[in-house]
């Protein structure tokens, strides 16, 4: 192409990749998401801010997780270790599929030990539609 | 104590054994496709290609039986195969037993490996007659793509894998949140899509490979990009009004990573169709659509092993299978191929012409391309971040919801534009006087319009203002390309207003079928702005008797009400819906008890009413308290949310047209093709 | 007994899609090899699509040109310079089909 729309072209390249760029740099790096053992050991500061908590929720106080609605309170435990984490969920909706034994993402922050999680942040994550096979639960 | 069961005999046979021979059956037939067609391509043997193109159609045949084995077994209930113990129950619904052969990795697979035989087989008879010389790598490039998911569903990942152990009397049921039509649609509509973007790319590949970058392989694959680009874009609305009306948090897209997999070779797509325009009007941008053809089908693959490798946080992510890194290693494969093949055959995709100007249509085409994977690779960074990060730093972070947001705006509105300048922008150069000439309408037409809605008190969201403005903007460009074709077509051939216009877009497809859609992107972008910028949400505790507000409605709980279905329970909260003061109806938002679960589960089952004014009252139970007779409602008002989903029905009459077969073009194109080389005859 | 008739039911579906396959080379069509492109039959395909593409080019310019897209200075311009396009494709294919030992397309 003749110079001048070759010029047009590369500046509006550039001019994308610098409101990504200046987006990525004033936004910040985004939001922590943090197992329970990573929680417990504040990397990176992970007990001092809002961050995401991924882990099992291996019981609910209380209540039978199945049917809990919020306030609630359960207990998530680390995928790869024996580390828990007691969870307070304040509010909000709890997902359908939510119960015992499923692998959750909750957003929120610890507080003297607990973790407490902000209202419509729970998300359960769909169960084994994909497994390797076996009891499929 | 469960009882024994022994495996379901069909006619003395079992269905599982014949099933697993079948697949084995397949595996061979497009390995020895593949390596026949390449042969065939080498040796310019017709006898091979055309066995090589029965093998491709007699895996079909075979996989398709596959398939019919396996709906048999659902629906008989023969649980010594693992995926039907795992995903149905005596008790569920015959239609929900048929549509959950795709509920499970194994069978997901092997609805993938239909469509993509079905289309292989396809393409081979429509090109019985004609791209003799292309053909070949066609059937060669789709044959690798076949033998890849013929070993997925064979070695890796069998539906006909049986239960280990003692088969028990029922099964797990399948998941209540996929026990709704819309989910049923969703997965056939999305491999539509992706599977048949295999076909534009296999053609390309075949041109690269034969150096036959004329125009031929273009205009063959054109109705296949089409196919798969609507479809997924199908697909995409079907899960969006599937999460609307099933996971019940009032909205129906959240950048979840599943999600993102569908948009971004949507994305890619669309820019392709667009850029294939300027090859075959202006003969550029020859590299750069096989870049994009590429890009689509390796996004199309990128998206199945995100969707499949539960390598990324998601509400879909599944467990970590041997799936995943396959289909990483297929993806590298591809990308390898496909690169090495344009780098060797770069020379001969010089363009013919140059870009002229930058005001030109081109030259619009070339900034919606811009802007269209400016933003998918704005979603790709987004969906892989919390990967890097985590190589990088050693913990995954993530970006959340307003990130995309803001691109969404920041792209779309530009894109929103260009989709109203483009179709009256002339190609080449345009002049300032055509410019002021063809644009004035629509420029005040926005400018008017966006200062009544303002005044009307939409000026609170001005990205939400902006879109409208543009969105009408938009509609008066195609308007009016409407109204000066059809009273161009009259003043040459009379008749009436209606015949011109049937006879215009009968005579431009294409291009008013390109333009029905835009109309379809200008209904969408409506619905998004509106619910997205303008809407509302409270929530309240209710006792009977108890009203709450939200957006200008009053929800008066008067009770609750019990109903009972095949496998479920129901029981829901009854809401009075009035405004200003007189009643609307009424509204039932439950809570579901499944019966045939092994462990109880429970589901929410929303209600939304759809008001004539084109708004949604969206209700949830939340919680309900018996003991204090007390139940936990969240309501939200989300206007205009009705118009995506008609946004999707003018989607599809636009790709319909677009795609419908021109018997004028046919035969231009077999005059061009056919007599110039009296062998394709 | 009912494992004998599962690998009857195997084989029989087996060897119908062996014949199927094998179908080209058993009937008694000649298998001449198929021939390539030659330059002179790529260079045809070439100008045929120049030609067309003006023709097309020309056609949307009327479409345009009615609908007042485009000017009347840039319609007679473009339009003389796609009629030139479309011109000089013609006089390709022309010397194409007048050089010694070709065929024309439409015999």
């Amino acid at each position: 192409m003749t110079a001048a729309p070759r010029l047009v072209i590369a500046l509006a390249v550039a001019a994308l990749l610098a409101v990504f760029l200046v987006y990525q740099v004033a936004r910040g790096s985004g939001q922590l998401v943090v197992t329970v053992s990573q929680l417990r050991a504040d990397k990176d500061g992970a007990a001092k801010h809002t961050v995401q908590l991924t882990g099992t929720a291996v019981s609910c106080e209380g209540v039978d997780c199945a049917t809990a609605q919020a306030p609630f309170t359960m207990v998530v435990k680390d995928e790869g270790s024996t580390q828990t984490v007691p969870v307070r969920y304040t509010g909000g909706s709890v997902p359908d599929a939510f119960q015992q034994g499923r692998r959750i993402i909750v957003t929120g922050h610890m507080v003297n030990g607990q973790f407490v999680a902000n209202p419509d942040s729970l998300v359960t994550k769909c169960p084994s539609k994909y497994s390797g096979g076996g009891s499929g639960a | 104590m469960p009882e024994q069961v022994l495996g379901r005999r069909l006619g003395g046979l079992t269905l599982a054994t014949v099933g697993s021979a079948l697949l084995l059956l397949v595996l061979a037939l497009v390995s020895y496709a593949t390596v026949a067609s390449v042969l065939a391509g080498l040796r310019r043997d017709r006898r091979l290609m055309r066995s090589a193109g029965n093998a491709v159609m007699a895996a079909f045949v075979c996989t398709v039986s596959a398939v019919v084995l396996l709906e048999i077994a659902l629906v008989r209930h023969d649980f010594s195969i693992a995926v039907v113990l795992q995903h149905t129950s005596r008790t569920l619904p015959t239609p929900y037993l048929l549509t959950s052969l795709w509920a499970s990795q194994p069978g997901s697979l092997l609805l993938w490996l239909t469509v993509l035989t079905g289309a292989s087989s396809l393409v081979t008879l429509q090109n019985r007659h004609k791209n003799r010389e292309l053909m070949p790598w066609v059937t060669a490039v789709l044959g690798g793509c076949m033998v890849f998911f013929a070993s997925m569903a064979t070695i890796i990942s069998s539906p006909f894998e049986r239960t280990a152990g003692v088969v028990p009397r029922d099964g797990f049921g399948l998941d209540p949140s996929l026990q709704n039509p819309y989910m049923a649609a969703h997965p056939p509509a999305l491999y539509l899509g992706y599977v048949s973007f295999a076909v534009p790319f296999a053609f390309a590949m075949a041109a690269l490979i034969t150096r036959r970058t004329d125009a031929r392989w273009l205009a063959s694959v054109r109705r296949w990009t089409l196919f798969a680009w609507a479809s997924l874009g199908v697909g995409m609305l079907l899960g969006a009004h599937w999460a609307y009306v099933e996971i019940g948090w009032g909205g129906y897209w959240g950048w979840d990573p599943v999600e993102n997999a569908a948009l971004m070779p949507w994305l890619a797509g669309t820019a392709y169709l667009h850029s294939v325009m300027v090859q075959e009007k202006r003969g550029m941008l020859k590299v750069w659509n096989v870049v994009l053809v590429t890009a689509t089908f390796a996004l199309s693959i990128f998206g199945t092993f995100l969707t499949r490798s539960g390598v990324v946080d998601s509400i879909h992510s599944f467990v970590q299978s041997p799936v995943g890194p396959a289909l990483l290693v297929f993806l590298s494969i591809v990308l390898a191929f496909a690169t090495t093949l344009l780098v060797w055959r770069l020379p001969l995709l010089r363009s013919d012409h140059k870009l002229e100007s930058v005001v030109s249509r081109e030259a619009t085409f070339l900034f919606n391309n811009l802007l269209l994977l400016a933003f998918a690779f704005v979603i790709l960074w987004g969906v892989v971040f919390p990967l890097l990060s985590e190589a990088v730093r050693g913990v995954r972070s993530t970006v959340s919801v307003p990130y995309y947001n803001f691109f969404l705006v920041a792209f779309g509105l530009p894109l929103l534009a260009l989709t109203g300048i483009g179709p009256l922008i002339a190609w080449r150069r345009a002049t300032p006087g055509s410019l002021w000439r063809t644009f004035r309408w629509p420029v005040i037409s926005a400018a008017a319009g966006g200062a009544l809605l303002a005044l009307l008190g939409l000026g609170s969201s001005w990205p939400g203002l902006t879109a409208f403005s543009l969105c009408i903007f938009v509609t008066v460009t195609i308007g009016l390309e409407f109204a000066r074709g059809a009273s161009a077509r009259r003043a040459i051939a009379g008749g009436s207003w209606p015949r011109a216009l049937v006879d215009l877009v009968s005579r431009n497809r294409r291009r008013y079928g390109g333009y029905v859609v835009h109309l379809a992107v200008v209904l969408l972008v409506v619905g998004i702005a509106a619910s997205g910028a303008y809407g509302s949400v409270n929530q309240a505790v209710l006792k009977p008797g108890q009203s709450m507000q939200v957006g200008g409605y009053t929800l008066t709980y008067t009770g609750m009400r019990s109903t009972t279905g095949p496998n479920y329970v129901d029981t829901a909260a009854r809401l009075v819906v009035s405004r200003g003061g007189s009643t609307q109806g009424t509204l039932y938002p439950a809570v579901r008890d499944f019966t045939d679960h092994t462990v109880k589960t429970q589901s929410n089952e929303v209600d939304i009413r759809h008001d004539l004014r084109g708004v949604d009252v969206y209700t949830i139970l939340q919680g309900a308290d018996p003991s204090k007779n007390e139940v936990v409602i969240k309501a939200l008002v989300n206007p205009m949310v009705s118009l995506i989903w008609l946004a999707g029905l003018v989607f599809v009459l636009g790709a319909a047209i677009t795609i419908w077969p021109d018997p004028r073009e046919a035969r231009q194109l077999a005059r061009r093709y056919s007599t110039a080389l009296a062998k394709e005859a | 007994m009912s494992t004998a008739i599962e690998a009857a039911v195997v084989a029989v579906i087996v060897a119908t899609v062996v014949v199927a396959v094998a179908w080209p080379f058993l009937s008694p069509e000649r298998g001449a090899p198929e021939p390539a492109l030659s330059p002179r039959e790529r260079s045809r395909l070439e100008l045929m699509e120049r030609r067309d593409a003006a023709y097309a080019g020309l056609r949307d310019l009327e479409q345009d040109h009615r609908t007042g897209k485009v000017g009347d200075e840039d319609y007679q311009s473009e339009r003389r310079r796609l009629r030139a396009e479309a011109a000089g494709a013609l006089r390709g294919l022309d010397t194409l089909d007048s050089e010694p030992g070709t065929s024309s397309p439409e015999e």
